[in-house]
């Protein structure tokens, strides 16, 4: 059975969400990687035990961006195939700052992310994440020096 | 050191900042099923016995995602009749064409799908204004084969509420009142029944028509049919246009019309010159009672033009899709997809083109700049596609074409 709160927690962390969502896919398509994480939420078994939703979402948003992430490199491979295709993002971005983000892997995209715009410290990160402090600070460091190479190139 | 990772916390920054609003709260209706059901079972088995073969199995999962519809969209402005065909579920494209379909300009419905056929007008050269003879009106298979069929001159059509039939309508440079008749998209009688009427048809509807009727007072919608008299349906004073210079001339335009969905019509009213509107009205074109949708607090005015809420109401009557002249600016025309309470339930911005219901009426296809989105509102999910903006998206065919 669904939560009784699921409505109040989506409320809660749905803009982190969103924020979160626009750092690793783009603005375009941040909405849509939200709502399809939540509703694989929903509808997992686990969902109803669940006791820190907030990192569960974190999780889920970043599995959907992972997916959405290789459905677009597929279909890019496939149309470049065919003609050459400029990529365009909806919303009015510094395209420095896409190209620099675009560099990086889904995971990396997250970690900066998460320690840039929401202040957490690499323990904090391996919490939300799920993932082990060794792996949040070994992609931290390659996340950043390729950052720096490209913002300090322009 | 600092300095650099001042530049990266700015960037990541300014990236999230470009934020869109969050998405409303998405309704989980299934839950995945212990028991694999009986579809997924039998794909399995079909694929285990195949063994060597190719097979595609898709899950019950995927299935009950499906949006089950094609959108058909120009290539070049239909200057060529080649049309790009594309299956939302499997996202792929073909090519397809349409003979000797012609560009539709200003044309309120250019392309109807009615039955199984495609109605549209021809591609002619027009050498002077107002052409000499009105432009040959077409039909062809839904299936894209087979003959095209010529079902009359007019210099409109008008889909009729009848499967399969449309109605053609012709006008005339020095009068007021047009000719109209209802002819079968496949097989078209030589000489139709023709009525001549007051107004300009708007949609078909049981047994006749919806008519925007106006003088220079007043800016009416009414209900015509054969044989008896016009009933008013809802009536406005006419709309002001202001010229250039400042001077008033008043004209239709104050009712605007929406969509229909069975005895459903969505008509904007007060609207003004720029074609955005104070109130939605859906009224019932039998009873004439009218439900006034509660206007959200993010919007300031209703836009009915047209070329883009012409499909507003779902097929299901639910919920309304829209565009919207946002409270306090911002984007420019923001579609909105609302229930009949006013709630809105998603809100799309830098909308390309038209925005329609799928086939089955389940989602709402949004065409942005670099991709085509279908949005169901019923549990708010979503599926995207990558697709360049070349064109408008004339209709939605229902899925079961794609051959």
């Amino acid at each position: 059975m669904p939560r009784d709160d699921d409505a109040e927690i989506y409320e809660k962390h749905a803009e982190e969400l969103v924020g979160f969502a626009t750092g690793l896919v783009g603005p375009s398509d941040a909405a849509d990687v939200v709502s399809e994480a939540v509703l694989r939420c929903l509808r997992s078994r686990a969902w109803p035990t669940v006791r820190e939703p907030r990192a569960y979402l974190y999780r889920a948003v970043l599995s959907e961006a992972r997916q959405h992430h290789r459905t677009t490199m597929r279909r890019r491979a496939r149309e470049a195939r065919a003609a050459s295709v400029d990529s365009v993002q909806a919303v009015d971005v510094d395209p420095t700052i896409l190209d620099a983000v675009s560099g990086l892997s889904i995971r990396q995209r997250a970690v900066i992310v998460l320690a840039y715009w929401q202040d957490l410290t690499p323990g904090e990160i391996a919490t939300m994440l799920g993932i082990g402090e060794g792996s949040v600070r070994r992609h931290l460091a390659r996340a950043r020096a390729r950052l720096r190479e490209v913002l300090h190139g322009d | 050191m600092a300095i650099e990772d001042q530049r990266i916390r700015s960037a990541v920054r300014t990236l999230v900042d470009s934020a869109p609003p969050a998405p409303p709260f998405p309704i989980a209706r299934r839950r995945r099923r212990l028991v694999p059901p009986v579809r997924t079972v039998l794909a399995f088995a079909t694929a285990c016995i195949v063994g060597a073969g190719v097979l595609v199995v898709q899950s019950s999962r995927n299935g009950s995602h499906r949006v089950n519809t094609l959108a058909i969209a120009a290539n070049d402005g239909a200057a060529t009749g080649r049309f790009s065909l594309i299956n939302l579920d499997s996202r792929q494209m073909r090519q397809v064409n349409v003979p000797g379909m012609g560009s539709w300009g200003n044309s309120q419905y250019p392309i109807v799908h009615t039955g199984s056929r495609l109605v549209y007008f021809e591609k002619s050269v027009i050498r002077h204004y107002p052409p000499a003879v009105r432009p040959k009106v077409y039909s062809y298979s839904d299936r894209f084969r087979g003959p095209v069929i010529t079902l009359g001159r007019a210099d409109v059509v008008v889909p009729s509420a009848r499967s399969g039939y449309i109605w053609l309508v012709e006008r005339y440079s020095d009068r007021f009142d047009v000719t109209v008749s209802e002819v079968s998209a496949s097989s078209p009688a030589p000489h139709p029944r023709r009525w001549s009427i007051k107004g300009e048809p708007i949609i078909g509807i049981d047994g006749g028509l919806l008519v925007d009727v106006w003088n220079k007072n007043h800016d009416e919608i009414v209900v015509w049919r054969p044989d008896t008299p016009t009933r008013t349906l809802l009536s406005s004073a006419a709309v002001a246009t202001t010229a250039n210079d400042g001077t008033n001339s008043y004209g239709p335009g104050a009712l605007l019309f929406g969509g229909l969905v069975g005895e459903s019509a969505v008509v904007g009213t007060g609207c003004d010159q720029y074609q955005t509107c104070d109130e939605l009205k859906i009224v019932n074109i039998s009873s004439g009672e009218a439900h006034t949708l509660p206007r959200p607090r993010s919007v300031q005015r209703w836009v009915v033009a047209q070329d883009v809420s012409r499909d507003a109401l779902s097929p299901s009557g639910k919920y309304i899709v829209i565009p919207v002249k946002p409270a306090g600016g911002g984007d420019f025309y923001p579609r909105i997809v609302v229930d009949l309470n006013g709630r809105v339930l998603r809100r799309f911005d830098q909308v390309a083109a038209s925005v329609l219901w799928s086939d089955d009426g389940e989602w709402v296809i949004v065409q942005r700049m670099e991709s085509l989105v279908a949005y169901r509102p019923s549990d708010g999910s979503t599926k995207t596609m990558r697709f360049h903006y070349n064109g408008p998206v004339p209709i939605t065919l229902p899925g079961s074409l794609w051959q």
